[in-house]
């Protein structure tokens, strides 16, 4: 007799879904967190002023060093004093990358993982996203196309709220929508300048998952109307932006079939080969290094896709010398990311009369249009655009001292513009995580060796998006101050692992012989093994992942629950 | 450019010579400031000579008007508790010499010791520092925009360099405090609305974050 249902390795945003979804079909689930327990009491950090923030919310610089030369150069805007309990410790968790060929791999160890710190944008991905890799040929075929997932996506926006406006643009279908954050005056300018240069292009309001209408399901669960703060990287007391913390742990919980266990690290998942399936999983305790082994009917790993990866590697037997459910040789390979920093940035003229009030906690979206309504193209697939464009506040750099410098600063600053590019990286079986074959880390886990680059697709991407940055603020007639299509292209190109939307190590497909998954996030070769975290897709898209990754891991759990009660598992 | 920044230099230093003769008993008033700038307890991370020194400075550029001055808000003991804890040693050395080279500037630009001037003189030489320090500055710049987010920026070279960035942190602990963000900007710990569009004129003075 098994100690639970279903086991999930990973609190985070995919992680939170299966569970919420499993308990609700009634089974004993077990949810692995390899990190500490956040109280929001304790840990949020939302509620300091500017004044109560010590050392103008900055990171000793010896600390950074110590202890967060990654994540700090690679998150600058979320890492900081009030938030560093969100990220882990470089040295503590070290890994490995090939030479020459820098991956940021940015992460927290704790209750909710990622979906504490992300910064919120929610995108469906389109049809075409789903039939790429078919068209162009880079990668394997999607085994389900989008009108498998629409209804997903629609169970997981009602239950997490998702700001937005309705667009009717195919590429990037609406969701089910809360009402949006308006446009400011900036960028009202930017939408009339870009929609009237531009006929096939759009500025819109940011998708962003923060309830701004919430249902009684959702104030049912304890969260709240978002109050325009924009702390929303110190964790969100009114539980108004989604997060596994605000929303789907609490309803896994209140069905009574959740357990939760922090501080336990997954070392690996015994394979069974008399039954073909996974039999138990060892975990090590993060703290006092005891050892001990769960069991389950089913096991979800949902540990983000490095983790879940390392994971898997770490899982041989003799069935699977190479790695868990690896009968393909795909595990670890076709690591993604988004491509991004293709940027420009500059000033709107007038407007000297407007200003906001509140802290919007999004900005603008630009859907992509390359290859979809514009194809004077030299690479495959696209990009869309992040940005914003809000008035600058005070600014201690400027000339004059004394009452008129005081004074001057109480009129708000220029009106500051910024579109930053997404685009998709190709899949590509050479950019791949294997583990390195001598070095552990404290818990005696092998060390991840990264090998990922960009490639020219990629390049050519960021090229045309750096001259099309500049291109729309001007239609606007924004004066641009900084761009990125004066640089040579390699300094334009973001670190790979910098967007933190890795994915596809262990991609599903039709064919057991290339890929790890089938079209339900199951493994080919281990009925009782689930990926649903960023690993399982076969391609990335350019849009913002985390909504699939919900809409995809509640789909995989009910199809879990429905093999469980036809006794298929 | 250099032209004329000689000139104004030396057109400071001609004024703040006789001034300088002129003033030798009237230090009065500076006593005042230099008085409430006695740390409570112990320093963290200057001497006395420094942090009054920061306290002086701080208080040419945010003086008390209407609302509180840099003085008011705490803005030397903040730095001074700052500068300990947070910065490594080298930023530590590096921002001890800025200090060190803007008071020998407004020194030379005062005609004399910098805590010997009057109130009057020493918002002078500060303000030939600020005008020198921003008189070659262009059009507006990426690094104008991003200059606030401190710590990434080059050590500063020059006298006008470090002078720039030490206004820059007083004006940024300034505005992070609670009379800087909420008596002389305006500051909500929870706005509970976004106002998208709206007249500025309704809306009033710049926000604090």
């Amino acid at each position: 007799m098994a100690d639970f249902d279903a086991i999930v390795i990973g609190s985070g945003m995919s992680g939170g879904w299966v569970a919420k979804e499993l308990c609700e079909r009634g089974l004993k689930v077990l949810v692995l967190e390899r990190g500490r327990e956040i109280d929001p009491a304790v840990d949020y950090t939302d509620h300091l002023a500017p004044w109560q923030r010590p050392n103008l919310d900055r990171i000793p610089e010896d600390e950074v060093a110590q202890h967060y030369y990654v994540q700090k150069t690679g998150v600058s805007y979320a890492v900081q004093e009030t938030t560093k309990q969100y990220w882990v410790k470089d040295d503590e968790h070290p890994y490995e990358t090939a030479e020459g060929k820098p991956f940021d791999w940015l992460r927290g160890y704790h209750t909710a993982g990622k979906s504490i710190m992300w910064s919120r944008q929610t995108y469906r991905l389109g049809p075409q996203d789903f039939e790429s890799n078919k068209q162009d040929g880079h990668g394997i075929d999607w085994p389900i196309r989008y009108n498998d997932l629409r209804p997903w996506y629609e169970h997981v926006e009602r239950f997490a709220g998702i700001s937005g406006s309705r667009e009717n643009l195919p590429q990037l279908p609406d969701s089910i929508f809360q009402p949006a954050f308006e446009l400011t005056a900036g960028e009202q300018v930017l939408k009339r300048g870009v929609e009237s240069a531009f006929p096939t292009r759009k500025v819109i309001s940011a998708r962003i998952a923060h309830l701004t209408a919430p249902t009684e399901e959702q104030t049912a669960l304890g969260r709240g109307a978002c109050q325009s703060r924009n702390y929303c990287h110190r964790g969100c007391s009114f539980g108004a932006y989604f997060s596994s913390m605000s929303a789907t742990l609490p309803a896994a919980r209140r069905t009574g079939n959740l357990t939760m266990v922090h501080n336990a690290i997954v070392q690996k998942l015994d394979y069974d080969p008399a039954t073909q399936r996974i039999s138990g999983v060892r975990v090590i305790d993060a703290q006092t290094k005891e050892e001990r082994v769960y069991t389950s009917n089913v096991v979800f790993l949902n540990a983000s896709t490095v983790a879940t990866t390392v994971l898997m590697l770490n899982s041989t037997s003799e069935t699977f010398p190479n790695g868990l459910a690896n009968r393909s040789g795909q595990l670890g390979r076709n690591l993604v990311d988004h491509v991004g920093q293709a940027v420009a940035a500059g000033m709107v003229p007038g407007l000297d009369d407007r200003y906001h009030a509140g802290r919007a906690p999004g900005g603008i979206y630009i859907p992509r249009y390359a290859n979809i309504t514009e194809h004077d193209t030299d690479f495959v697939r696209g990009f869309g655009f992040q940005g914003g464009v809000k008035r600058q506040g005070w600014n201690g750099d400027r000339a004059g001292i004394g009452a008129d410098f005081k004074t001057a600063n109480r009129t708000p600053g220029p009106w500051f513009a910024y579109i930053s590019a997404f685009g998709e990286m190709l899949p590509n079986p050479d950019n791949r995580i294997t583990l390195h074959p001598t070095r552990r880390d404290e818990w005696g886990m092998p060390v991840p060796v990264i090998d990922c680059a960009f490639g020219e697709n990629e390049r050519k991407m960021m090229q045309r998006a750096s001259r099309d940055a500049k291109a729309m603020l001007e239609a606007a007639g924004i004066y641009v101050v900084m761009s990125s299509e004066s640089m040579p292209i390699e300094m334009v190109m973001s670190k790979p692992g910098n967007k933190i939307h890795e994915a596809g190590t262990a991609r599903m497909g039709a064919d057991p012989m290339q890929s790890v998954l089938n079209g339900w996030n199951q493994a080919h070769d281990v009925p009782n093994l689930f990926v649903t975290d960023g690993a399982s897709l076969p391609s990335n898209g350019c849009q913002n992942p985390s909504l699939t990754y919900m809409a995809i891991s509640a789909r995989a759990a009910n199809h879990a629950a429905d093999l469980m009660r036809d006794g298929a598992l | 450019m250099t032209d004329r920044r000689q000139v104004l230099l030396g057109l400071a230093l001609a004024l703040g010579g006789p001034a300088a003769l002129a003033s030798c008993d009237q230090a009065a008033t500076n006593d005042e400031l230099l008085r409430s700038l006695r740390p409570d307890g112990r320093l963290a991370f200057y001497n006395t000579r420094e942090y009054q020194f920061i306290g002086v400075l701080a208080d040419a550029i945010i003086p008390t008007t209407d609302t509180p001055g840099a003085v008011d808000a705490g803005v030397p003991a903040y730095l001074d508790g700052m500068m300990a804890a947070w910065a490594s040693r080298e930023t530590q050395r590096q921002h001890k010499t800025s200090v060190r080279d803007v008071r020998a500037r407004l020194t030379e630009l005062g005609g004399r010791d910098f805590f010997q001037l009057s109130d009057e003189e020493r918002r002078a030489a500060v303000a030939a520092l600020d005008t020198a320090a921003y008189e070659t500055q262009g059009p507006p710049t990426a690094a104008s925009f991003f200059g606030a987010a401190a710590g990434s920026s080059p050590a500063p070279e020059t006298p006008e360099q470090s002078y720039r960035a030490l206004k820059g942190l007083i004006a940024q602990i300034y505005y992070a405090s609670e009379p800087g963000a909420t008596v002389e900007l305006q500051y909500e710990l929870v706005p509970g609305r976004w106002l998208a569009d709206a007249p500025l004129s309704e809306i009033g003075r710049t926000w604090a974050e």
